[in-house]
Formats: C-alpha cells, sequence, structure tokens
C-alpha cells in the first residue's frame, strides 16, 4: 500500500528521540547546505537571509502566544520590534556592555512596551484592539525619527538637518559567539531561537498556557472559571512584547545601523508577522518559523521575478512584492485555513491512512437497512426513513 | 514597502510646523487658529473615510484595513479619467494641470464613484462574505490583503512617483474668507471650503438616507439584528454590498479631496486611513455621528500636536494617545452606543 510506504518513509520523523536530534543537524548545517543550492547565487540568496528568518521567526512564534493562544490581534508589534532594538542599540553604542546584556534589556524593554500596547486590551476586543494598535505602529517609527529627546539619549542631539534617529550598532565578540560576521550570528541567533523556542512551548502547556487558551475560547467561560481576563490579556501582550523586544535586539545586530525609516520598522511590517502566523499555521511553534521562512523567501522571489521581467521584456515592475504578499494572503486565508503545516499535516494523515473500501450497494438494499421496520412504528408514522 | 514617512514628510501641518518650529512660544489666536482651520480641513476628510470605515463597520462586523488603499485606487482610476478626458496634453505621460473644468471633474467623479460601488461590492460578495464564519484574524487580513494587492496594481499601473491631480477650477481663487486684520490674518482658503462643503453634503445625505428612505431604514434594522430583519423580508446580503458601496463611494471623494494636496502616490491615504482608524474609534464604532466628531477632532489635535510638540515626535503618536484616554474613560467611544455580549 502506498500509504504504508509514505507511513514508512517518515517513519524516521516520528521517532521521538530522532526527530529533535536531525533537527538539530538540519539547523546547524543550514549555512552550509545552503551553499550547495543552485539558486545560491542566482537569487542574491545569503546568509543575511537565514539570519532574517530567525529574526523573524522569533518574533512571529511572540505573536503566536498573543493571537494563536489567546486570540488578539495586535497590529502593532513592529512598534515593540522597533523599540527592542533602539533599547539593544543603546546598550551597545552607549553603555558598552556585552551583547547578552543588550538581549535582556531589549526584552525588559519590549516587555515594557508590550505591557503598555496590551492596556487598551482590556477595554477593546477584536478588531477594535487591531485599530488601536496599529495607530501605535504608525507613530512609533516616527517619534524616533522626530523626537530629539531620543536622539539625545544616543548623543547626537543637534542632527536636526538630517535624519535624527539613525543609530550606529557596534559589533561584538562574547564567549566565542562573534556577533560581526553573518555566520557567527546565526549560530547566535539559533541559540537564542532555541530558547526562545523552548520557553514558547513550556508555556503552551503551562498552567498559564490553558488559562490563555480559556480566554481566547470564551472570555465568559474564562471569567467563570476564575481566570481574571485584564491580568491573562495583559500578560500575554508582555510575553509577546519581549518576544518582539529580543527579535529586534538581534536585528540591531544584524544591520549595524538603526535607521527610523527602515521598512522593518513599518506598520506593514506588523501585517507580515501575521501574514507569517496565516502562512505557518494559526497557534503553532512550528508553523511561525515555517511561515517565517516563507514570507523571508518571498520578497527574493519577487525580486528575482522584478529583474527577470526587466531583463527579458525591458519592463521595470515598482512594487511587485506587494502584489506577491496581497495574493498569497487572500489565497492563504481561502485555501489553507490552517497554514502550511496544517496543509502538511492532512495530506500526510490523508496519504497514510488506509481508504475505506467501498461496498458496491443498490439503493434498495441501503433503503431495507436504513428503514425502520414498519411493526416497530406506531400506525401515523408508517413509512417515514431514517436519512 | 509603503512610505508611511513620506506622506508625513509632504503633510501641510508638518511643512507649516517646521518652518515656525523655533518659536514655540506663539500660542495665540492666531496660530492656534491657522492650525484648527488646517485641521479641520484634513479632519473632514478623515471624518469621510472614518464614515465609511464605520458602515462596513456596522453591517459586516470587520474593520476594513484596506479602506485607505482602496480610496487610494478610486482616486488612481478619476486620475485615469481625467488624463483621457483632456485632450490637450502631448502624451499620456505629460502631467495633469492643477485645474479641471468642472464639468469634466464632475464626469470623472461620477465613473469613479461607479468604480468604488464596483470594488466594494465585488470585494464584500467575493472575498468577504465566504469568511463570515472563518476567525476573525482571516477576516481581518483579507482587508488588509486587498490593501496590499490595489497597492501593488497601483503601483504596477501608474508607478509610484508623486502625481499632480487637479482641483476643479471653481476652487482656483483668493481666499474666500479672511479671519482676523493686519499681518494676523487667517485665510480660509476655498480648498478648505470645499473640503468643509462636500464633507457636510456628504453627512446630510447620508443622514437623510438612512433617517427617511426604505433602503436606509432597512440598512439600519440589520445593523441592529441581521436576523431579525432578514425574517422581516430585508434583503441582507445585498444591503451589505450596498454599505460597502457607499463607503467606498465616501472614500473615493476623500482621495480626491486629499491628492490635490499630498500629491497622487500609491502611498497616499496610508497616513489619512490611520487618522480615519482613530476617528472612528475615538467617535465610536458604530455611530456615524461619532465617525464625523472623531476625523474633525482627530484633524484638528494632530495639527496642533504635529505645530508645538515638533521636536518631541509626538505627531504620528497623537491618535493613538488619544485612543486610549478616551477608551480609558468611555469604552464605547465618544459617542458610541454601549453593546451588551450575550453569552
Amino acid at each position: 500500500m502506498m500509504g504504508t510506504t509514505i507511513k514508512k518513509a517518515f517513519g524516521v520523523l516520528s521517532l521521538p528521540y530522532l526527530r529533535w536530534p536531525l533537527l538539530a543537524v538540519f539547523l546547524l548545517t543550514l549555512p552550509w547546505t545552503v551553499l550547495i543550492f543552485p539558486w545560491y547565487n542566482a537569487n542574491n540568496f545569503t546568509y543575511n537571509q537565514l539570519n532574517l528568518w530567525l529574526i523573524l521567526s522569533i518574533v512571529v512564534i511572540g505573536l503566536n502566544l498573543l493571537t494563536g493562544l489567546t486570540g488578539m490581534i495586535s497590529l502593532g508589534h513592529s512598534a515593540i520590534y522597533a523599540v527592542g532594538a533602539y533599547v539593544a542599540g543603546w546598550f551597545l553604542a552607549v553603555m558598552q556592555v556585552p551583547f547578552p546584556i543588550a538581549i535582556i534589556g531589549a526584552a525588559i524593554g519590549g516587555g515594557i512596551v508590550g505591557f503598555i500596547l496590551g492596556l487598551p486590551a482590556l477595554r477593546l476586543s477584536g478588531t477594535y484592539l487591531a485599530v488601536a494598535t496599529f495607530g501605535f505602529a504608525i507613530g512609533v517609527p516616527q517619534f524616533l525619527a522626530q523626537s530629539k529627546d531620543v536622539a539625545r539619549l544616543y548623543g547626537d542631539p543637534d542632527s536636526a538637518t538630517s535624519k535624527i534617529g539613525i543609530v550606529a550598532v557596534p559589533k561584538q565578540t562574547w564567549l566565542g559567539f562573534a556577533s560581526g560576521s553573518d555566520l557567527g550570528r546565526y549560530y547566535m541567533f539559533l541559540v537564542v531561537l532555541a530558547i526562545m523556542v523552548v520557553l514558547a512551548a513550556g508555556l503552551w502547556r503551562s498552567r498559564t498556557g490553558r488559562a490563555l487558551r480559556a480566554v481566547r475560547d470564551s472570555e465568559t467561560a474564562a471569567q467563570a472559571m476564575g481566570v481574571s481576563l485584564s491580568r491573562y490579556k495583559v500578560l500575554a501582550f508582555t510575553i509577546s512584547g519581549i518576544y518582539a523586544g529580543v527579535a529586534g535586539a538581534l536585528y540591531s545586530f544584524q544591520v549595524g545601523q538603526l535607521d527610523p525609516t527602515d521598512s522593518q520598522f513599518a506598520p506593514v511590517e506588523a501585517v507580515i508577522f501575521l501574514a507569517a502566523i496565516i502562512l505557518g499555521g494559526l497557534g503553532s511553534i512550528s508553523g511561525a518559523i515555517v511561515g517565517s521562512a516563507a514570507l523571508t523567501l518571498l520578497p527574493t522571489a519577487a525580486n528575482s521575478a522584478t529583474r527577470l521581467i526587466a531583463e527579458t521584456t525591458g519592463i521595470r515592475l515598482e512594487n511587485f512584492e506587494a502584489i506577491f504578499y496581497g495574493v498569497i494572503i487572500i489565497a492563504c486565508i481561502f485555501y489553507m485555513p490552517n497554514g502550511l503545516v496544517g496543509a502538511f499535516k492532512s495530506l500526510y494523515e490523508r496519504l497514510t491512512t488506509p481508504k475505506v473500501i467501498e461496498v458496491a450497494a443498490d439503493e434498495e438494499v441501503l433503503e431495507s437497512n436504513l428503514a425502520i421496520p414498519d411493526d416497530m412504528l406506531n400506525e401515523e408514522h408508517k413509512g417515514v426513513q431514517v436519512n | 514597502m509603503f512610505g508611511f514617512s513620506q506622506f508625513f514628510a509632504s503633510d501641510a501641518g508638518a511643512v507649516f510646523g517646521a518652518a515656525l518650529a523655533q518659536n514655540k512660544t506663539n500660542f495665540d489666536l492666531f496660530t492656534v487658529g491657522q492650525n484648527v482651520v488646517n485641521g479641520l480641513r484634513f479632519g473632514s476628510i478623515y471624518a469621510l473615510v472614518a464614515m465609511g470605515i464605520v458602515l462596513i463597520y456596522k453591517s459586516s462586523d470587520v474593520v476594513n484595513f484596506g479602506h485607505g488603499e482602496m480610496g487610494m485606487f478610486c482616486t488612481f482610476i478619476c486620475f485615469a479619467v481625467l488624463g483621457a478626458l483632456l485632450p490637450a496634453r502631448l502624451s499620456p505621460s505629460d502631467p495633469l494641470p492643477t485645474q479641471v473644468e468642472l464639468g469634466s471633474y464632475l464626469l470623472a467623479l461620477l465613473v469613479t464613484l461607479a468604480f468604488a460601488a464596483l470594488l466594494g461590492f465585488v470585494f464584500e460578495r467575493f472575498l468577504l462574505r465566504p469568511l463570515s464564519k472563518a476567525p476573525i484574524l482571516s477576516q481581518v487580513m483579507v482587508t488588509i490583503g486587498a490593501g496590499i494587492l490595489l497597492y501593488g496594481f497601483a503601483s504596477l499601473i501608474w508607478k509610484s512617483d508623486q502625481k499632480v491631480f487637479p482641483n476643479p477650477e471653481i476652487v482656483d481663487g483668493p481666499p474666500i474668507l479672511m479671519i482676523g486684520s493686519g499681518i494676523q490674518v487667517i485665510p480660509i482658503s476655498r480648498e478648505v471650503v470645499m473640503a468643509l462643503v462636500i464633507g457636510g453634503i456628504a453627512s446630510l445625505v447620508l443622514f437623510l438616507f438612512f433617517k427617511y428612505t426604505m433602503v436606509g431604514t432597512a440598512i439600519r434594522a440589520m445593523a441592529l439584528n441581521p436576523n431579525a430583519a432578514k425574517l422581516m423580508g430585508v434583503n441582507v446580503g445585498f444591503l451589505t454590498g450596498l454599505t460597502w458601496m457607499i463607503a467606498l463611494g465616501l472614500a473615493a471623494i476623500a482621495g480626491m479631496l486629499i491628492a490635490p494636496k499630498v500629491s497622487l502616490s500609491p502611498t497616499m491615504m496610508a497616513g489619512v486611513a490611520a487618522n480615519a482608524f482613530a476617528a472612528a474609534v475615538l467617535g465610536g464604532m458604530n455611530s456615524l455621528p461619532g465617525a464625523i466628531v472623531g476625523g474633525l477632532l482627530i484633524g484638528i489635535i494632530d495639527n496642533l500636536v504635529g505645530y508645538y510638540f515638533l521636536d518631541a515626535g509626538l505627531r504620528g503618536l497623537s491618535a493613538f494617545i488619544i485612543i486610549v484616554v478616551v477608551l480609558t474613560v468611555r469604552p464605547n467611544g465618544l459617542l458610541g452606543k454601549t453593546v451588551r455580549k450575550k453569552v
């Protein structure tokens, strides 16, 4: 049978003691394995993208704790991400501390901003909340770009003529983790991601995780069970803020220079975080990582498509990636409501489940089976059949 | 991807504020008045967009995050129609003049409204309605996805550079009204009057429509209780589509009003829509008068904050701060009604 063949092929993966080592080996060797692919050079695929994938994964896991686990939509996470990057930048550039401290600082900063962003959640729900957080996402990059106080913090108060808020983040080496090279950063980010995944998985299964899920499924029922809505809603925002803050810190290491007009801090990035959740699968950690990978590759694919069209027809398309994003978001909602991970799971199940043997049965046999014998019925119900 | 900051760089208030940013002590009637007038102009545009957002929220129970981009796309359609109507230009790539005749402007407006209605109907019928049972995230994301898609199409067809968008000819001319005397005059330009008049007319028409016509009453009944309305013979599906058509028509008008000021580009409506969302929440998501009040308030406050607190960089955050403060006191917005949740 075909199903058993597939089951055997995936059988290695279904063994718990082999799955994790295999995944670890895959991730540890990924920087070298991408080298052998022919599209490595052709599509401008660089380590930079691997690192951006890991960073995006961390934010999306955090946002999934909020959206997938607690059922609240935030369009403000790009702002928390920006704050995390600027806090880490401040720790490294001004305080000149080792980068793990900068990451912790960014986590605390992100947590505080997440807490503030969570305050409207006490009063608002659903789309109201999304609107309120969206305002935050628009405001923060402008605040960073215009505020003289922020510029003063970074020791550059009088750059009124040029752009305010541009911060250079120095490279560091600490305990063998070099943030100076892409490869060094890859392993550093991998360690951080692993820690964040373990923490998220723990939270998922903990008492708090169950409380958050109860809030998502029915606020009233959760309240009746003694779950404090306000406490857990703000807690979920704070935790996902910590994730976004950590990711922001890693982003500041990756780019080395922070710019408030960076598209990574623009409100549309918050949409991309949500799109990664939708694409990967709502409420799953692996979905967050897979969705992030897809969305990291998307602009590259769009860029190569644009370049290909420009080379062959001479027409330069502007913002072509927007059409990619739009089509993929809409198509995914309609045709893959459970995301890539959900689609893979259902495909695997369909292939491995033995097919039900179809029995040739004519209508008469079926009818005689389904009909209730007439002598069991009252006079008035005679002739009624159960479908 | 979206140049949100571009918009604010070209925003009237920011430019105005930057010129006088050095002198922050001029907190007098003249300066405040100038900012209020400017704020009213933007505010009535925010109100138009916010009314559309509220209409959609009441009928479909979803916030249309693509509202700004939909309005932007309709404005581009108007731009194309105006381009076709003006034979004097040598080539289609020439910029449009800053003024056009009222006749061709109105004709282009009609075509644009027809397109907006079509866009609204198609989006509601084929993209949103199939998802009415889907989780709220899917509904939000489909509106965002449509917005991104329209942004992509607009950049693809018309390129992303900034374009001149004309006003009708009657708007050309000296300010209609001067308030004050000497050098301290607040000019009320014809553009400001046009924005206020169109905003006023739109609100009045909507008010009369919902209050006195059969269809308007049916829409109100539908917003109140869709199932009961259905039982009373109201065609809920068609009327939901109709509200979308009206809402996008309002967004298209707002786009045509703002485009001459900020230049036509695919990012044109991003900042406007953000403020309009804030306005809708501020006024109360289920209240049309609330949207008008919220729009005007956000317009004025945004301009004043942008002028007096330019160095603090609070211009963009002001709308968010207002929302949080107001909602802490009044969870349903200024004019919104309390919605009781049933278990």
